[in-house]
């Protein structure tokens, strides 16, 4: 599965946050987001095929919460970009060294 | 290498990064505005139209010429562009200096949003693995890098 295809979702990617902090029900989700269940346990269903999200049954209420598992490709993306900024900037700290060196 | 913070909502990434550069905030601003001086530690040389919605324009080690656009502007305190707009509406670059006793302070996000990942990937033709993607631009930008400092040698 594509992370990048599944958070390309407004619904999904609105569904994850409410779930960043905490577990929820799909009552829960239904009520957070104001959009009726069955668009909800769809939008649920390819967040967990994409293993971004996991359930149990608590009390008889099934609760979700969020799995980094999936997220994990998105998170490698992200930290090479943090790698490239951190090193602009060590080149940014390095010309302003040397140029006042030279001046 | 001081390694930036990540927030990340479902919705959007920003990468925030701080340093305290001992030099004067005009200083810095020249380093940061001025394109002989963009040219040395960045490695290719901008046209950059220094007004609100003037044209900042890139061009890359892939051959790429890239338009973004200034989209915030207080001098000497406060850049902020679009990058890689085309591909990436949303996403924003911004540098804030702030004078400090030792110099200046320097923030810098990078602002993206989880759309625009997926639009770059699509845009770049990017097929597997997105880190595979970004590997391949970050040795890329190392090579420039490593130009950059045997040239300043």
């Amino acid at each position: 599965v594509d992370p990048f295809a599944v958070l390309a979702d407004p619904t999904r990617r609105r569904l994850l946050d409410k779930l960043l902090d905490r577990e929820r029900s799909v009552g829960e989700l239904v009520d957070a987001l104001g959009v009726n269940q069955p668009t909800v346990s769809k939008h649920l269903r390819v967040l967990r095929e994409a293993g971004m999200v996991v359930s149990r049954i608590d009390a008889q209420r099934r609760q979700y919460r969020v799995d980094p598992t999936g997220l994990r490709q998105i998170d490698d993306w992200i930290s090479a970009y943090r790698r490239l900024w951190s090193e602009r900037l060590d080149a940014l700290e390095t010309h302003l060294n040397r140029r006042d060196k030279g001046d | 290498v001081t390694e930036g913070t990540i927030e990340r909502t479902a919705e959007r990434v920003i990468l925030r990064y701080e340093r305290v550069l001992l030099h004067p905030i005009e200083a810095v601003w020249r380093a940061i505005t001025d394109p002989d001086e963009i040219h040395a530690w960045w490695g290719t040389r901008p046209e950059i139209d220094l007004r609100v919605g003037g044209e900042y324009v890139s061009y890359h080690a892939t051959g790429d010429r890239v338009v973004d656009h200034i989209v915030r502007l207080d001098p000497p305190r406060l850049l902020e562009h679009t990058f890689w707009q085309h591909i990436n509406p949303d996403a924003r670059v911004t540098y804030r200096l702030e004078p400090v006793v030792e110099g200046t302070r320097l923030l810098l996000t990078h602002t993206m949003t989880t759309a625009d990942l997926r639009t770059a990937a699509d845009a770049l033709a990017w097929e597997g693995d997105p880190y595979d993607l970004v590997s391949r631009t970050s040795q890329g930008w190392a090579r420039l890098l490593d130009t950059l400092a045997a040239s300043l040698d």
